[in-house]
């Protein structure tokens, strides 16, 4: 045997690998005449081809099950369906973004204070008899502004909403009347001087700081327990009676 | 009128009729190559049925596709690798692995147990040898069209196939 034929037998590996493997067509010449005079080549040709057959065999497709089919059509049916659903549910997941986008937008927008906005202050003049208006700047007199507390602030919006219930019941007879010496008051030293601005600055005092927390709650209990008149009440009342007495 | 129809769920009936043919010819093929390549043997119905589905979804393409049977294929082995990602498994399926036989003497024609140690040698070799083997001798793919289906050079699928009848030469040696 010439050595020199073994030595082609790699250059035929693709071509005999393809014809094991059930390749259609003839095989070339050449490798025809190397396969007429090699052992080796004939040897594996066989060898490879009885293995692929077999293997072939190992692995032939088992039909489908029976009711593939109809499993088929039923996946079919629910992907349709499910198709069909989606379809405006993609619509309404839309509108529901457009519609919390325009939310969002709205909230952003408008201002916040008109979202939480105060009972509208209403002013009204309350004209006091000098005896209500003396008690009233007593009253305030009696609570030191830099320290309030809430007993004070109780206090004073109760006596606040006393005297205004007064002055309005009593009706216009005795409104505007002028402060006369018999009347019965008692008003304390330091406020029996008309010129005093005690009562400007005690009502200024309350209005001017809303910022502060004694502002705060000093609005907080007069808007609670007394009406609004009340609290027009009193920067009226400090003004006026102020500047009458 | 035809993608109304289709929305509907009802294929029109060219489409009934290819779809009826592709499952015919097909179907088992594509099982065997995911029970074969993948070891998913009780999911390899599932993973054909949703390969058709995914087929209808976009039938224009299938249509116009000029080897529906390589379309389909990728199909399924997208859908088999996915799921491989996703449940990250050992590099051999267990499922492969239950199939392996007893050992049994030579005979002239393949035994049922001769069958079945070589699909178990089979299930044995590497995922890249295997796959060939089964497109080759189980789907019934030209050398040309495997190395078009796995992205490969015409040559390194060749080689590949060479490997696995030197490895199951191996094996099967052995077992005797």
């Amino acid at each position: 045997m010439n050595p020199e034929v073994f030595q082609l037998c790699d250059a035929f590996r693709d071509e005999r690998l393809r014809l094991a493997c059930g390749a259609a067509g003839a095989p070339s010449a050449a490798f025809e005449a190397h396969l007429s005079v090699c052992p080796r080549c004939r040897e594996e040709l066989e060898s490879a081809t009885a293995l692929v057959g077999a293997v072939q065999v190992a692995l032939a497709p088992e039909p489908l099950a029976a009711d593939f089919a109809a499993r088929l059509d039923a996946r079919l049916a629910a992907q349709a369906s499910r198709r069909i659903i989606r379809a405006p549910l993609l619509w309404l997941r839309i509108a529901s973004v457009a519609v919390a986008a325009a939310a969002l937008l709205l909230v952003l927008l408008v201002p916040a204070r008109t979202a939480v906005k105060p009972p509208p202050r209403e002013t009204q003049v309350v004209e006091l008899s000098p005896t209500d208006a003396a008690e009233l700047a007593a009253a305030c007199l009696l609570v030191s502004f830099d320290d309030l507390t809430d007993e004070a602030i109780d206090e004073l919006s109760e006596r606040v909403a006393d005297i205004a219930q007064r002055a309005e019941s009593r009706g216009s007879r005795e409104r505007g009347l002028p402060w006369k010496a018999e009347d019965d008051w008692d008003v304390p030293t330091s406020a029996s001087n008309p010129s005093s601005a005690a009562p400007f600055s005690i009502a200024r005092g309350v209005h001017r700081n809303p910022g502060r927390k004694s502002g705060d709650a000093v609005g907080g209990a007069l808007w609670a327990e007394a009406p609004a008149t009340c609290v027009a009440g009193i920067v009226g009342v400090g003004l006026k009676g102020g500047c009458e007495l | 009128m035809r993608g109304r129809s289709r929305r509907r769920g009802s294929l029109a009936p060219e489409e009934r009729t290819l779809l009826e043919g592709l499952v015919r010819d097909l179907g088992p093929r594509l099982a065997a190559y995911v029970h074969r390549v993948y070891g998913l043997r009780h999911e390899a119905e599932d993973i054909v049925a949703e390969a058709f589905c995914r087929a209808v979804q976009n039938i224009a393409a299938l249509r116009a596709s000029e080897r529906q049977d390589l379309y389909l294929l990728t199909t399924v082995r997208n859908l088999c690798r996915d799921r491989f990602r996703r449940n990250r498994p050992e590099s051999t399926p267990p499922d492969i692995l239950e199939e392996r036989p007893a050992r049994e003497g030579a005979g002239v024609e393949p035994s049922a147990e001769e069958l079945e140690a070589l699909r178990a040698a089979v299930a044995r070799l590497p995922e890249n040898q295997r796959e060939v083997v089964v497109l080759r001798l189980s789907t019934g793919l030209k050398f040309e069209e495997i190395a078009a289906v796995l992205h490969v050079p015409l040559g390194t699928a060749l080689s590949r196939m060479h490997g696995a009848v030197q490895a199951l030469r191996g094996m099967l040696a052995e077992q005797r």
